[in-house]
C-alpha cells in the first residue's frame, strides 16, 4: 500500500515536470519568435482567465461539446449495434468490414466538406462529420469485442436457457464492453477534434469558429488560450467517460 | 423416468461419436458415466443438456436440467451471489428473492458470507465451483448433469465437494448423470455405473454400484473400487489392461463377477473394439 502511494506520488511528480518542460519550451520559443508567432504562456493564461469571466463563452463551449458528444452518440450508437450485429453474424460481418475500414480510410477533412455540401454552413456539419468518423471506431470495437466472446459462457448461457435479451445484456455486452472502452476513449478525443475542424471550417458558433475569427484577426492569444479551454474540457470529459465505462 | 436417453446419436464433423446410446436416470438416483477420455462422455452429456444435435434418437427430461462443468464457468464481471442466481433472472425471479434463494444454497454448498459479494477472481478453484454448484441447483433442477465437476481440485477438496454434493443430491431427489474418470468417485457418489467403449461409442457395461454408507470409511471405498476393477470389461474400458492394439476383445455373456455387499451385479454386454 505504502509503496503504492509512493509509486503513485513519484508519478506525478514525473507529469508534473513533462508539464513544465513544455511550459518552458514554449516560453523560449516566443522569447525567439515574438508574441504574433507563439503569445507567451503568462499571456495566455491571463487570455483564459478573460474567457472564462466572458459571458458567451459557456455557450461556446457547450456548442462544441454538443457537436462532439451528439455526433458521437450518434454515430457511436449505429457503429456499436452494427459492429456487435456484423461480430454475430458471419455474413453480415463480412459485408460490413470492407465499408468500416472505407469509411475510416478517408480523410476527416472530406467529410468536413461533403457536410458542408449536404448540410450548408450551419447547423448539422460539425455533428454528422464527428458521428460519421467515430461510427467506424465503435463498429470495430464492438465487432471484435463480439468475435472474441468466450463459446463457453455461451454454452452455460443455453443449459440455464437464458432469455435473448438477458444473453445479450448480462453476457454479451461485458464482453464486448472491454473492446468499445478502449475505442469510445479515443472517439471522444477524436469527436472533440473533429468538431472543432468542422467548425472552423463551417465558420459556425463553437470553439472552431472562435478560433476562425481569432485567426482573421492574427489574435495568436485568443487561438491559444481557447486551444487551453478546449484540451481542458475534453480532459474532464474523457476522466468523466472513463470513470463511467469502468 | 427423469432423464432419458433413447438410442441417441452423436455426430461430430463427419464422424459418428455416439451410436444408439439408450440411458435413463430415475429420481434420485446418480448414474456415473465412464469411459476412456475422447470416447464421447463429454458429447453424451452435451447432447443431454441440448448443447449438441442428435443425428437420431430422443432424449427426455421431465422437469428442468442444469449442468455443471468441468470448469466453473462462472462471469468474471459478476459477484458469487449474481452468478449463482443467474439461472433464476431467467427464470424471471424478483431479483430479491433469487438473491436469498442463491446465498441459502451458496452456504448450503459451505459458502462463507464475506465471499458472497466477491467476483470470481477473488475466490479460489474450490469457491468458484462452488458457486457453479450452487447456481445449478438454484434452479431446482429435475436432472443434474455434472461433467467431471471435481477434477481440478486437490483430493482434500474434492472429497469435502464429493460430500456437499452427495447430500444436495440426496436430499432433492434429483436425477443425476455424472461423468467421471475417478472410480473412487463413482463409488462415492454413485448408484449405477455406465461404461461408454468402442468407436462410436456404446454402452459396453451397465451394472449396480455398491450402496456405501454416508462417511464410509477410504478403506471401505477402495475395497468396492479394487472388486469392480476385477471385472475385465471395466478394466478394459477405464484403460487399465493394456492388450494389444486392434485386438478385438469380446466379453463373454454373464462373465463371472464378484457379489458386492449384497448387490448383486448385472453386468451385461459387448463388444469392444480396441484401435
Amino acid at each position: 500500500m505504502t509503496s503504492d502511494r509512493g509509486a503513485g506520488w513519484r508519478d506525478l511528480v514525473a507529469s508534473a515536470c513533462g508539464l513544465a518542460l513544455l511550459l518552458l519550451v514554449w516560453q523560449v520559443v516566443h522569447a525567439r519568435t515574438g508574441s504574433l508567432v507563439l503569445t507567451s504562456p503568462l499571456a495566455v493564461a491571463g487570455r483564459v482567465r478573460e474567457l472564462l469571466a466572458a459571458p458567451g463563452t459557456l455557450a461556446v463551449l457547450g456548442t462544441t461539446t454538443l457537436d462532439a458528444l451528439g455526433g458521437l452518440a450518434a454515430g457511436g450508437v449505429v457503429g456499436f449495434v452494427a459492429g456487435a450485429l456484423a461480430g454475430a453474424a458471419r455474413p453480415l460481418g463480412a459485408a460490413l468490414r470492407p465499408v468500416a475500414t472505407v469509411i475510416l480510410g478517408v480523410p476527416h477533412i472530406a467529410w468536413v466538406v461533403l457536410a458542408l455540401l449536404w448540410f450548408g454552413p450551419q447547423g448539422l456539419a460539425p455533428g454528422f462529420t464527428v458521428a460519421i468518423t467515430c461510427l467506424p471506431l465503435l463498429f470495430i470495437g464492438a465487432f471484435h469485442g463480439m468475435r472474441a466472446r468466450d463459446p463457453a459462457l455461451a454454452e452455460v448461457a443455453r443449459v440455464f436457457a437464458l432469455p435473448r435479451a438477458q444473453r445479450f445484456i448480462d453476457i454479451a455486452v461485458p464482453q464486448i464492453a472491454e473492446h468499445v472502452r478502449a475505442a469510445l476513449a479515443g472517439a471522444v478525443g477524436m469527436g472533440f477534434k473533429v468538431a472543432v475542424m468542422a467548425e472552423v471550417l463551417s465558420g459556425g458558433v463553437g470553439v472552431g469558429g472562435q478560433i476562425a475569427t481569432a485567426r482573421a484577426y492574427l489574435e495568436t492569444d485568443v487561438v491559444l488560450a481557447w486551444i487551453v479551454l478546449t484540451v481542458s474540457l475534453l480532459l474532464a470529459i474523457e476522466t468523466v467517460a472513463t470513470r463511467m465505462l469502468r | 423416468m427423469t432423464l432419458l436417453l433413447d438410442g441417441i446419436e452423436v455426430a461430430r464433423g463427419r464422424q459418428t461419436v455416439l451410436a444408439g446410446v439408450t440411458l435413463h436416470v430415475a429420481s434420485g438416483e446418480t448414474v456415473v458415466l465412464m469411459g476412456r477420455s475422447g470416447i464421447g462422455k463429454t458429447s453424451l452429456l452435451h447432447a443431454a443438456a441440448g448443447l449438441l444435435p442428435l443425428s437420431a434418437g430422443r432424449i427426455t427430461v421431465n422437469g428442468r436440467l442444469a449442468m455443471v462443468f468441468q470448469e466453473p464457468r462462472l462471469l468474471g464481471w459478476r459477484s458469487a451471489l449474481d452468478n449463482a442466481a443467474i439461472g433464476l433472472k431467467a427464470l424471471g425471479v424478483p431479483r430479491r428473492e433469487r438473491h436469498e434463494r442463491a446465498e441459502t444454497l451458496l452456504r448450503e454448498v459451505g459458502f462463507r458470507s464475506g465471499d458472497l459479494d466477491k467476483p470470481p477472481r477473488a475466490l479460489s478453484g474450490g469457491m468458484q465451483q462452488r458457486v457453479a454448484i450452487a447456481r445449478a441447483l438454484a434452479i431446482e433442477p429435475a436432472a443434474l448433469l455434472l461433467d467431471e465437476p471435481f477434477a481440478a481440485l486437490d483430493p482434500g477438496l474434492r472429497a469435502e465437494l464429493q460430500h456437499c454434493l452427495r447430500s444436495a443430491v440426496a436430499h432433492r431427489g434429483l436425477a443425476t448423470l455424472l461423468v467421471t474418470h475417478d472410480l473412487i468417485e463413482a463409488v462415492r457418489l454413485g448408484g449405477r455405473l455406465v461404461l461408454l467403449a468402442g468407436r462410436p461409442a456404446i454402452v459396453a457395461l451397465e451394472q449396480p454400484l455398491p450402496a456405501l454408507p454416508t462417511g464410509a470409511s477410504d478403506a471401505a471405498v477402495f475395497e468396492a473400487c479394487a472388486v469392480l476393477l476385477r471385472s475385465p470389461v471395466l478394466a478394459e474400458g477405464l484403460g487399465l489392461l493394456h492388450g494389444r492394439a486392434g485386438e478385438v476383445t469380446t466379453a463373454p455373456r454373464g462373465f463371472p463377477t464378484p457379489p458386492l455387499a449384497g448387490t448383486a451385479l448385472s453386468a451385461r454386454i459387448a463388444i469392444v473394439h480396441r484401435e
